[in-house]
């Protein structure tokens, strides 16, 4: 199986905008079975109508799509209700939190505190300066070692790869995270984690609207130093597993 | 077509119109001389038309040249190369005011053909850095390379001359030694050193033969406004070489800020690399529309709608792909530009007939 552990449908707030049927071209045009998919956070600042999208068009679309809800936690015991409601009666699949887009520290004490207990896998946009950067992503899955943290971006966002190292000690310390492959900044970080914390570690992501997947899948498929042993867990087995495909 | 099959198709089309004689076109146009040497043909009843472009007086000079020269009329492939010698490298070059012009040519119906095309990935890197544990090779770089199907390559070093590194220069100079025409060099200096910086890049562009300057504030810490790189910046001008900026996310770094030197130094062609990372894109092509000597460079850049907003707004000639290569892949850097859709001629601007333009003018 092949997945793209990343995509978003919705209109944003800040731009982006995909509709399902765009999110399964997308998908056709690079060769991916299945898809995670997202809310983007709405114009009308509402994330519950956001995760309804999200949950209808899962109902539409089991074959191809898996849900994630998305919760500001700024919001207290109203994120942790919306938590509960879509991870239970709408039926998604994992948490997605943008630290960025609903501004707050990723290892809060409150994120902390919505996420203690929780049993499905947490992905977070990772790599922003102040808000997640890799050692506070790093810091969070050290306080949850029983959730499992998925961040984008390799879990940093650089271009002279001022965060890799950060970005690296964060998985060296902790089991219980992965990275994603979201536009990341040069090939050979993405080859680094294999060999330093194995291929289970990472998985393909597209962030399909604000990346396009046409070139993100090349940075797994076309990766000089992966085997295709490699290629096959990055490309859908890691996900399978990390999120209950099966 | 392989690489070795274009420069044997090169040489026999060199062989057969030289141009070497016309001392008006050598004397007063050595860049476009070079170009025309090279590539140069023409069909007679074709010249009038040719001649509606509007220009300073070199392509009468080239057309009186090529005439002396006695070019076939009946040969299309001659008139091909003789539009492409206008519209992709001799308009872009001398006309930085009507950088539309040569997209205007392509445009009107220039058929490139099977013209000979080459790919030159304008930023990558060999270094020795024991304290960060990197090794880049020039020999990975050119690996690199062939396997993406890239003829040329420019590199720099990790770390700048003549700290952290005083033997910088060399260790560039080598690479390219070992492969010659495949690499080109950027010389990365620190412009705190005063004179002693201002020796290095002259060194370097006069003796060792680098093609540009390289500049990396994140390293540096020097604000790209700051009289000292300005001094740096103006010297590489002198030599008709460009300064390639890091262009990213950092401080120090962003377009706008890059933007004081494009302003104090309009006579430099300043490169913004990574044309802004992954949040200034748009804000470095608005930069760019707001000062004619900025270029953009592709690379790591993660966004193919980006490379073609650049170009439709800024023109083909203003943008170079690059990939920071090894540790990027050029392979997928290229894809990227690929994926952004341009037309064909266009594409080979931005993936070869730039770089290639931009090194050539280096004195």
């Amino acid at each position: 199986m092949t997945v793209d552990s990343l995509t978003f449908v919705g209109e944003s707030l800040f731009g982006p905008a995909a509709t399902v049927d765009e999110l399964l071209r997308a998908l056709d045009a690079t060769e991916i079975e299945r898809a995670v998919v997202c809310p983007l956070r709405p114009q009308s600042y509402r994330l519950e109508d956001a995760n309804d999208a999200v949950a209808a068009a899962v109902g539409r679309h089991p074959d191809r799509l898996v849900g994630f809800a998305r919760v500001d936690p700024n919001q207290g015991d109203a994120a942790a209700a919306e938590l509960a409601r879509a991870t239970g009666d709408l039926g998604l699949g994992g948490l997605f939190l943008h630290p960025w887009e609903e501004t707050f520290r990723v290892h809060d004490e409150r994120v902390v505190q919505l996420l203690d207990g929780f049993a499905l896998p947490v992905i977070v946009a990772a790599g922003y300066p102040w808000l997640s950067e890799g050692a506070q992503v790093g810091e969070l899955a050290r306080r949850l070692p029983e959730v499992d943290v998925v961040a984008t971006n390799g879990c940093q966002i650089n271009i002279s790869g001022l965060g890799q190292t950060d970005a690296e000690l964060a998985l060296a310390a902790n089991a219980n995270l992965a990275v994603q492959t979201t536009g990341v900044y040069r090939e050979d970080f993405l080859e680094g984690v294999v060999e330093r914390f194995g291929a289970e570690r990472l998985l393909y992501a597209s962030g399909f609207p604000y990346f396009d997947p046409r070139l993100e899948v090349l940075r797994a498929r076309w990766a000089p130093g992966f085997d295709d042993r490699t290629k096959a867990v990055v490309l859908g087995g890691n996900a399978e597993r990390l999120f209950h495909l099966e | 077509m392989q690489r070795h099959d274009r420069g044997e198709a090169l040489t026999r089309e060199h062989r057969g119109h030289d141009l070497r004689g016309e001392t008006a076109v050598r004397r007063q146009h050595c860049l476009e001389r070079r170009v025309v040497e090279r590539r140069a043909g023409v069909r007679l009843d074709h010249l009038a038309a040719l001649l509606q472009l509007p220009n300073d007086g070199l392509l009468p000079q080239i057309d009186r040249a090529l005439l002396a020269e006695g070019a076939d009329p009946g040969r299309e492939r001659l008139v091909r190369d003789r539009k492409c010698v206008v519209a992709g490298h001799v308009l872009p070059q001398r006309d930085a005011a009507r950088p539309r012009l040569a997209q205007k040519a392509f445009q009107d119906g220039v058929d490139l053909g099977q013209d000979p095309r080459v790919i030159i990935d304008a930023h990558l890197h060999v270094d020795d850095v024991p304290a960060l544990g990197w090794v880049l090779e020039a020999a990975h770089v050119v690996r690199r390379l062939d396997e993406a199907g890239i003829d040329r390559g420019v590199v720099m070093t990790i770390v700048d001359a003549p700290e952290v590194n005083p033997n910088a220069l060399e260790l560039v100079a080598e690479a390219c030694a070992a492969y010659p025409g495949r690499l080109e060099a950027f010389a990365r200096i620190h412009p705190w050193y005063g004179d002693w910086s201002l020796d290095l890049l002259d060194r370097a562009i006069g003796e060792l033969g680098f093609k540009g300057l390289k500049l990396h504030p994140v390293s540096t810490i020097a604000h790209p406004g700051g009289e000292e790189t300005l001094r740096l910046i103006r010297r590489a001008a002198e030599h008709s070489a460009p300064t390639l900026f890091h262009c990213g996310d950092e401080p120090l770094t962003t377009p706008l800020t890059i933007a004081h030197a494009a302003a104090a130094c309009p006579e430099a062609t300043i490169i913004l690399g990574h044309m802004g990372g992954y949040v200034h894109a748009d804000e470095a092509i608005d930069v760019a529309e707001r000062f004619p000597n900025l270029m953009l460079e592709t690379s790591a850049m993660p966004y193919p709608a980006k490379v073609s907003a650049a170009v439709e707004r800024l023109g083909p000639e203003r943008v170079l792909y690059a990939s920071d290569g090894p540790a990027c892949s050029p392979r997928i850097e290229l894809e990227k530009v690929r994926l952004a859709g341009l037309d064909p001629a266009a594409e080979r601007l931005v993936t070869g007939g730039n770089a290639e333009r931009i090194l050539a003018a280096v004195t």
